[in-house]
Order: structure tokens, then sequence, then C-alpha cells
């Protein structure tokens, strides 16, 4: 049994890293904005971010580029964010900031992590930690 | 200070952590007077859900008082006697201001995980991994609770420890199911699982005015418990012919709602068990959805299945054709706690709403491990392990 499970395991590794490089290379492309819907008013939005030193647009590169749309029925506003070729940071520090800045538009502030109390890392703890740095910058959006 | 940590699978070790602080201006920090373990912790620590560091304070469901409030806190002050909802949630996304709370967009700080097995984020948990935000967990001297205008509620004078506790995850999640069945005079409720958010499932259906609720389990202990405490039928899931009975119960027509409370470690047939539990050793599927097959089977047409059990990822033989030609509705979700504390405090004051037989062993944190021994192989006629930090007698 054990050895059935170790060979799921790594067939399991090996597909999640095959899967990880195939979806990865797509992930810098500038093509494709990065969205959010923020449940705030549409004209409340425009002023708050019109404001150059508005707290949410400090989650953001300079040369971010907001486009917001007031969202369908209830959901509030729709915030995307487009990269260009000049854009400087990756697409996963813009989603990462994108995700901060909704947190910030809809709460006032961003939620920072718990202290670490990690006791013993080890090789198998490894691709734990690979996702967990990962998890805020990650993901589908 | 003290905590109980996860240091591997099937290992816990109480150690010694760094003191929570106020990190965000919403925060207060809690000293814990009272935690218990919950069925969903197996989970964890078994290793079925990969996603703890070694060294993560585990514990979702507890009671204690302020002893440090942030700037932006307004309805809580230090001495402040709360139960915490398990669930971490902002109050302000659109997902809270409809109630939703443990859909919050705002609670989860690790949404990658989650979306990329679920395809978006739910919100975030107290000592739930770092799929569900990486909090740390209540099994703890202290424990800083984000949120806490949203998340925490002042417990009546009326209500000890004892009983208010539960309202924190267990009572919520059991009201939530009859909730989310529609549970109301005239229904006729079957409910799978007797620990605790099976118990309170059965109990708020009770409350709730259900015409007939019958709950379903193979422990003889946790059945009698039903019987005493709650005031409903029970049947064996082994001794009795389950279906037969649930037919008979309602004149052919089965129960308007079933509601699942045993969740990804559930145990079938013989058969089923053995097919089940392969599958899932060999990660081809994470979760033994027994009690669901059951539930979907034996509802009535028409009618609500609620899954409260806690499931993390693929099940196989799940019963879509029932689901479908049976016209049911499937209804779920982890516990929106804040949409259900008040009401629960409330009735617990009045003494409608009895939570405390159901920590059946009360220990030291320092105990801690011996308690989720205990609890995890059901020893004792033990349903819920509760840790008094600090100290209390050994169980």
């Amino acid at each position: 049994m054990r050895v059935l499970r170790t060979a799921a395991l790594a067939a399991g590794v090996a597909g999640a890293a095959w899967w990880v490089r195939r979806h990865g290379r797509t992930d810098d492309g500038p093509d494709r904005p990065l969205a959010v819907t923020v449940y705030r008013p549409y004209d409340e939005l425009v002023e708050e971010l019109g404001r150059p030193d508005a707290a949410a647009l400090r989650c953001l590169d300079d040369d971010a580029e907001l486009e917001l749309t007031p969202a369908p029925g209830t959901f509030g506003t729709e915030v995307r964010l487009r990269r260009t070729s000049h854009s400087h940071g990756s697409r996963a520090q813009a989603r990462q900031g994108l995700r901060a800045t909704k947190q910030v538009l809809e709460t006032g502030a961003t939620m920072p992590p718990d202290r670490a109390v990690t006791r013993r890392p080890t090789l198998t703890s490894l691709p734990l930690e690979i996702a967990i740095r990962r998890a805020g910058a990650g993901g589908r959006l | 200070m003290r905590a109980l940590q996860w240091v591997g699978v099937n290992r816990l070790e109480v150690g010694t952590v760094p003191d929570p602080a106020i990190e965000h201006p919403q925060d207060v920090v809690v000293r814990v007077r009272r935690t218990v373990t919950c069925g969903s912790d197996l989970h964890l620590l078994g290793g079925y859900i990969p996603f703890m560091r070694s060294g993560d304070v585990l514990g979702h469901e507890f009671v204690g008082e302020v002893v440090e409030v942030g700037p932006e806190v307004r309805r809580h002050a230090v001495g402040d006697r709360v139960v915490v909802s398990s669930f971490i949630a902002c109050g302000r996304c659109w997902y809270c201001t409809r109630e939703l709370y443990s859909l919050c967009d705002n609670g989860n700080r690790n949404p990658a995980i989650t979306e990329t097995l679920w395809g978006s984020a739910p919100g975030g948990c107290f000592g739930y991994s770092h799929a569900m935000g990486g909090y740390a967990g209540s099994h703890a001297e202290y424990v800083r609770v984000p949120f806490a205008d949203v998340g925490a509620f002042a417990v009546p004078e009326g209500v000890d420890d004892a009983r208010a506790l539960f309202a924190s995850d267990s009572a919520a999640t059991g009201w939530m199911g009859a909730d989310l069945g529609g549970v109301g005079p005239g229904s006729t409720v079957a409910v799978w699982g007797a620990g605790a958010v099976g118990q309170m499932a059965a109990a708020a259906a009770v409350l709730r005015g259900a015409e007939r609720v019958v709950v379903v389990d193979r422990l003889d202990d946790r059945l009698e418990m039903v019987r005493t405490h709650v005031g409903c039928e029970t049947l064996h899931d082994q001794r009795d012919d389950v279906g037969p009975a649930l037919l008979e119960m309602t004149a052919g027509r089965g129960p308007d709602v079933c509601i699942e409370a045993v969740g990804m470690e559930a145990s079938g047939g013989p058969v089923e068990d053995v097919v089940d539990r392969v599958k899932q050793q060999l990660r081809l599927q994470t979760d033994r959805p027994s009690a669901v097959r059951r539930a979907i089977y034996h509802c009535r047409k028409g009618g609500t299945v609620v899954v409260l059990g806690v499931f993390a990822a693929l099940t196989d033989g799940f019963p879509l054709g029932a689901l479908m030609n049976k016209g049911l509705t499937l209804r779920s979700a982890q516990m929106h706690g804040q949409r259900y504390i008040p009401g629960l405090l409330e009735l617990m004051a009045r003494d409608e709403l009895v939570t405390e037989h159901l920590g059946t062993h009360v220990m030291s944190l320092e105990d801690g491990p011996r308690g989720y021994d205990l609890f995890k192989r059901k020893a004792d006629g033990c349903v819920r392990a509760v840790f008094v930090p600090g100290g209390a007698p050994a169980a």
C-alpha cells in the first residue's frame, strides 16, 4: 500500500508540475486584464480612485491603468487593471496588488498574516511552502 | 504562550509560540477560556487537507475574554466575554452584506490555494490550514480575532462558557442546516451523524417546529444522547434497516429534508467502505461520501439535501442520477456563523438550546494531544474534547 501511495503521490506531483509549467507560460501575457468586483457604488469609486493620494492606489504600480465600470445588479463596480508592455512588476504582483486594492476599498485596510510559528521545515513540506508563498499572488484572477 | 500545534500527520504537540498582537485596526485579542475539538480538525490531523505547516495552531471553536482592542473596534471592550464565529468575515463585501459570511471576499489571505482547488476562494477560518487563510487557531492561551465587530459576540450573563462555546461553530452549523433545508412546521427531517453538528441540526429542526426528526448513527452512546438531550427519534445505521424505517415513518414518501453531518471520512457498508478507503489512500478521491449518498438516496422526491460535513475536493460514486431524477435540491455551505450566533445565544439564555452535554471531556490545554486521541477514536464516549488553557482538572 505504501508503494502504491508513494507512486500515486509522485504521479500527482509530476502532473501538478506539468500543469504549472504549461499554465505558467501564459501568466505573464499583458493581454488579458485582471479584474475584481468591488462592492462600492461606481460614482463613489470613481471619485475615490480619482484622487492621486487614494490609499487603495498604494497597493498598485504607478503605471497601472485602471478601468471602472458599474457591475450588473447589486455587485457594485468592476475594476479592471490593464498591464501594458511598459508595466514594471509581474502579472502575479499586479494580481496581488489588485486584491489588496479591493480589500482596502471594501474594509479600509489589508489583512496581515499571523506570525509564522513553523517548527520543522522538511523536504516534503517544500511544495506547501511554495504554495503558501504564492497563495496571495497566484490563483485564477 | 502555550498552544496546541499540528506538527505532522497524526502528530500534535503542546508548545510555546509568540503571543498574538493587534495587527489590523479591526482586531481584538482574546484570552481563550474554552476551546473545543471539531470533527473537521480530524481531516487536518490525518493529512486529508494537506495545507498544514508544521507548527500551525489548531482550533476554531472557542469562547474567551477580550484583552486588547484595535483602534477601529466599536462593539467590544477589554473584559467582554465573547464567543467568536469560526469563520472570519469582513462584514462589508457583497457576500457578507447578504449574510453569506463564510463566502467573504476579504477573509482569506491565501485565495490562490482555494481558487485553484475550487474555482474561487471562500472566507478564512481560525486554525484551519493555509488554504483557509493561515490564521492561528484557538487551541492556545490567546488568539487574534480579525474583524472583531463582525465575528465576535458578547455572551449574555446567564449563559456559561460550557454552553456558549458551541455557538461558535457546531450549533451555528447545525442551525444553518435546518435553515438551508427550509425546515419548519410539518417537515420530516433525517440527520446523518450524531456528533455535535448532527445533534445541533436535529435540535434546530425540533426548535423550528419540524413534525418529525430522526438522527442516524452507529454509536449507541451518541444516539442515547440525542434521545436524552434533543428529544427526537434515532436509528442505528447498522442494526436498524434505515431505508424501510424512513419510508415507514413517512408513509412511503421519504424525509422532506435530509441533512448530512458526517463529512469526508464517513463509513458506509462493508464493500463500499473498502472501496472508498482504498481510493482515498491512493488519492484517487479525497473524500469518502457514504453519508451523502444515503441522504440523497433516502430523501423524498423534490426534497432538499443539505451537506454540512466538510469535504476537501473530489469524490467518486456520487449519485447524480438520483439527485437529478428525483428533482432534489442540494444545498451546502461552510458556516455563516455571524448570521446565526446572536439568535443562538438568545435561545441558550432561555434554556431552549442546551449544548453543554456535547463537551464530554473537559481538560487542560496541556492534555490536548490526549483529547484529540480520545476524540478521534470516539473512545470513552467522547463527543467533543474541551480544552481550558491555563489549566483545568484532567478528565
